[in-house]
């Protein structure tokens, strides 16, 4: 169709670069990826080529062919529309063939083979070759299997057809059915139905070219699951303008394969396709791309592509060009064929506001980078879950039952983590910071999981939580026990959940309402000169003394200069009496005035034990 | 002068002596019991006038003092010094465990630090979405098969209060008309799991004023089968930059001043080539191509088998992201005049972008949980 056009490897690098995605390169064929709004022109050889003529500044040889004396409503055909927006317009032509139908000619079998289609009978195939080759679907029908005439209408409520490859379907009154009087004859744009097909021994046929509305063949064949190389065009878009194109170069070839001689015709085109006039202002399409063309290299671009100037920066749209609409598509058109390559990069010139990033984006990063400073690792898990609690919010369409609801919690993928890690990894401390659903509420959240070998995972993890919230300036937080969890608070809101267990324990916290919590701004406490003095009092206590409790009866107390006072350490031991503990405090007593003497800090330290034996009867070792 | 003296030369002693022996001699010389020079000069305090001794008194007793803490002190490093002939210093180091990022969190920051430099703020947007903004604003049309080209999830409606929403701005005029008779007929804006970060770009023009620039990194959803290259969550970075005259001339300085940054220490090669996305015209796509440069991408660390090193980014041509022009149907959505203004907009893969920089095969890695593979960042 173009001749000179270089070898097949660089003019698929150029129309790579300058139409469509060449895919794949073979023998005798090339894929092209038509983009959903070209298939209108280009989904076929004559559209590629066209493209590949103002690719390579070549001249196209192909001309789709006219007919001159077309027989026009002779009587042969009798065909109806009824709803004229569904169908825009119907062609059909009445060939009689005066000899048997047989095979198409091998260079025709060639391409359709090569195309992915299988060759059937010279009728058929001429059909399948010129949608390939124009782009307009067409069916042929055996003219002696029609009743009286073509109509074109809804289908019934629950009317059945029976496509030619067997298939049944039920169909609806949002579906077009190709009929005669009696019975469908197709699923209009989609299929042809068992019963009207042509055969070898089909004396006459009847050539349908036409166009549908692509919103109601795309809602067909989506129900039916249904898809065909007609339909797919058709739902993508077509001009009506097409509909003669293919028919004249079916004619052309009928006859010249065929023998078949064409007796009459019907045209069915209420409504011309408009006319469609466009203003190019070049200094617009200038701005947009950052180009300085002038006018003369900027409309030959449009040119070769088909368009054509009708003044000065006036430019009519070829028919066939559903997909350009604005003057941003037209900008488009010269671009790209002009090269985007050739586009000189340049920085913007804005005013220097500064940016910003959301208080959130801060906040998950201060968090990744705290707890990687205490040994934490990240992972990431899947937003999906099996699992529903009652507020999931479930899918419409899962991929799988075990994806079948979005995650209420991160927790679940932190305890898979650390089983599946447990094979390589004696101890394993991570998080997770993404979003959890819950009612179609979404939520930031942060998850960490624990699980130590040697030592008391619970308590490490909370150790983490506290230094994370401090870290991150948050200084009024409480644990409070709830249940067998504990309950992270701040300023009476609820952050989140610790569960505790010896082996392996995990928290949640709220982002999103951590984030009006925190403060960022640490303050600096004044260093004292004077040294501090320690002292650590062991003691047995009760197994079911909380450890807040002693703290607070402590704190209760009011000492003067008790700076610190800390849990060292804490162990239940078979030699010990039962039902106790052993607890070591270590307390650290420090002024900011002068210096300690030992005499009052010991009399301090026996006040405390004092009170504490009294309280709650421990004994200290 | 004789104290400042004597403390010259014990000090100097101090310091030389080599062994513990000619330091114990020092000790000995000093504060010995009998003849030890401090000791000699206590002794003979109490014979001086009462002046005198309250003056020196002191003084001799700071020296002693002193001179007792150099010698301990001294004592210690040679303790220390024949202690270090002990250790094998061919010992490897202790194995220091530390925290450690998300890969996809690294590049993410590294995409977020350089568009901050280049003075983009960081916006980011729900995951749950409505059929309006992931594809209506967008003009991706609703019947059309370009809508196919984002497979997606959708959700189940949670509760009748759902199905009443109505969105005036997805209705027809026929539609407006409709409610504005009956107040049966409403329109729903169906929800869905977003499949792209484009939606964030409708949000933010409702809300904000150009000029700006903005990145919109954050997590999307696709119904697709899993491979090694496909997820059915993973992450993008949506771009979006608009103003009075900003021009795809921009754009393309923009996102090779970031690839550059990106992939700093290679060599990089760009490509453009024409694209559709509805909510871009012109749209495009752009390709890089890789030659290592100064320094290669390297294997942390040594795994069984070899790593498929470079079988994915070296010398080929790879497909980085889409891009274009703001379409003036977007615009419009976002209630923008679309004669005063123009911008750029573009989405990067961010899974991509990492399996490019770090040599990873397979996009279900990041999911895995697996420590060794984070471990190794």
């Amino acid at each position: 169709m173009v001749p000179g056009l270089p070898a097949k490897k660089k003019t698929a690098e150029e129309l790579n670069l300058k139409s469509f995605e060449v895919e794949e390169v073979s023998r005798d064929a090339m894929e092209i990826k038509i983009p959903a709004n070209r298939w209108a022109d280009a989904a076929s050889h004559w559209g590629i080529a066209k493209e590949a003529a103002a690719v390579f500044n070549k001249k196209l040889a192909f001309r789709a062919p006219k007919i001159v004396n077309l027989p026009r409503n002779r009587g042969f055909l009798n065909v109806k529309v009824e709803d004229p927006r569904l169908c825009p317009r119907y062609l059909a032509l009445y060939f009689a063939l005066p000899q048997k139908i047989g095979k198409s000619p091998v260079w025709m079998q060639k391409t359709l083979k090569a195309c992915g289609l299988r060759p059937i009978n010279a009728v058929v195939d001429i059909m399948n070759y010129v949608m390939l080759e124009i782009g307009q679907p067409l069916h042929a029908f055996d003219a002696s299997k029609i009743d009286k005439g073509i109509v074109v209408r809804r289908a019934k409520k629950g009317e059945v057809i029976k496509t030619i490859d067997d298939l049944r379907f039920v169909l609806t009154k949002q579906d077009l059915l190709i009929a005669d009087h009696k019975k469908p004859l197709a699923l209009a744009g989609i299929k042809g139905g068992a019963g009207s097909e042509v055969l070898s021994g089909t004396k006459a046929i009847i050539v349908e070219a036409a166009n549908f509305d692509s919103v109601n063949i795309y809602r067909t064949s989506r129900r039916l699951n249904l898809s065909t190389d007609a339909s797919a065009r058709f739902s993508h878009g077509q001009s009506p303008e097409l509909v003669e194109w293919g028919a004249n170069r079916a004619a052309v070839l009928l006859r010249d394969i065929c023998a078949a001689r064409l007796k009459d015709s019907v045209d069915l085109y209420p409504k011309k396709q408009a006319r469609k006039l466009l203003r190019f202002d070049l200094e617009r399409f200038n701005r947009l791309t950052g180009f300085k063309l002038d006018g003369k290299t900027a409309w030959g671009l449009l040119k070769k592509l088909g368009f054509s100037l009708i003044k000065e920066g006036l430019i009519e749209t070829p028919a066939l060009r559903l997909d350009i609409e604005i003057f941003e598509d037209l900008a488009e058109e010269a671009v790209r064929l002009y090269g985007f390559d050739k586009i000189k990069s340049a920085p913007p010139i804005v005013a220097l506001i500064p940016g910003e990033s959301e208080e959130m984006v801060i906040l998950k990063e201060k968090i990744r980078r705290a707890l990687i400073s205490i040994g934490f690792s990240e992972t990431y898990n899947s937003s999906f879950a099996a699992e529903s609690d009652s507020d999931a919010v479930a899918l419409e369409n899962p991929i799988s039952r075990d994806k079948a609801f979005l995650r209420t919690s991160l927790i679940p993928g932190l305890e898979k983590n650390i089983k599946d890690n447990l094979r390589f990894f004696e101890n394993i401390k991570i998080f997770e910071i993404g979003k959890t659903f819950s009612g179609e509420r979404e939520n930031w959240r942060l998850g960490m999981a624990t699980r130590l070998e040697s030592e008391n995972s619970f308590r490490e993890l909370k150790g983490a939580a506290e230094k994370l919230l401090k870290m991150l300036g948050l200084t009024d937080y409480l644990f409070v026990p709830e249940d067998k969890d504990l309950r992270i608070e701040s300023s009476h809101q609820v952050l989140g959940y610790l569960a505790a267990s010896r082996r392996g324990s995990a928290l949640e916290i709220d982002l999103d309402k951590l984030l009006k919590l925190v403060e960022a701004e640490v303050e600096y406490l004044p260093l004292s000169p004077y040294p501090a003095i320690e002292r650590d009092i062991s003691m047995y206590v009760d197994v079911n003394l909380r450890f807040n409790e002693i703290l607070e009866a402590v704190n209760s107390l009011k000492i003067p200069h008790l700076f610190d006072a800390d849990l060292i350490d804490y162990y239940k031991d078979e030699n010990l009496k039962q039902g106790k503990v052993s607890l070591t405090f270590r307390l650290v007593f420090q002024s900011a005035s002068r210096t300690l003497k030992d005499e009052e800090v010991n009399r301090e330290v026996d006040r405390i034990i004092k009170v504490l034996s009294g309280k709650f009867g421990v004994k200290p070792r | 002068m004789e104290l400042e003296d004597i403390k010259n030369r014990a000090l100097a002693e101090i310091e030389s002596a080599l062994d513990k022996s000619e330091l114990d001699k020092s000790r000995v010389k000093y504060l010995g019991r009998k003849n030890g020079e401090i000791t000699v000069l206590l002794k003979s305090l109490p014979d001086l006038p009462l002046e005198e001794r309250r003056e020196s008194g002191p003084l001799v007793q700071r020296l002693k003092k002193e001179i007792e803490e150099a010698i301990d002190f001294k004592e210690k490093e040679l303790l220390s010094a024949s202690d270090q002939e002990a250790i094998d210093l061919t010992l490897p180091g202790r194995k220091i465990k530390v925290g450690h990022l998300h890969p996809l969190t690294r590049t993410e920051d590294e995409v977020r630090r350089i568009f901050s430099s280049l003075n983009f703020s960081v916006i980011e947007g729900p995951e749950i979405e409505t059929e309006y903004y992931n594809f209506d604003a967008l003009n991706i049309p609703e019947n059309h098969p370009a809508r196919e080209m984002w497979d997606t999830f959708w959700l189940k409606p949670t509760s009748g209060r759902q199905r009443t929403v109505r969105d005036r701005r997805l209705m027809t005029d026929d539609q407006r008309q409709t409610t504005a008779t009956s107040r049966q007929s409403s329109v729903i804006s169906r929800k869905l799991l977003r499949t792209h970060t484009s939606p964030v770009q409708v949000r933010y023009m409702e809300t904000h004023q150009p000029p700006f620039q903005i990145i919109v990194p954050g997590r999307v959803f696709r119904y697709e089968a899993t491979d090694a290259s496909h997820e059915i969550n993973f992450y993008q970075v949506e771009g979006l930059m608009v103003g009075k005259d900003v021009s795809l001339a921009n754009f393309k300085f923009i996102i090779e001043e970031f690839l550059k940054k990106f992939f700093a220490g290679k060599k990089i090669e760009f490509r453009y080539r024409p694209s559709y996305f509805p909510f871009v015209e012109p749209g495009l796509e752009v390709d890089i191509r890789l030659t290592a440069g100064g320094r290669q991408a390297t294997c942390l660390r040594q795994g069984y088998g070899k790593a498929k090193q470079g079988t994915r980014s070296k010398g080929k041509w790879l497909e980085l992201m889409g891009a274009g022009m703001v379409h003036p149907r977007v615009f419009e959505a976002a209630h923008y005049n679309p004669r005063d203004l123009q911008g750029f907009a573009f989405g990067l893969g961010l899974d991509r972008l990492a399996m490019i920089k770090y040599n990873i095969p397979d996009i279900r890695m990041f999911y895995s949980g697996d420590l060794r593979f984070i471990e190794q960042f």
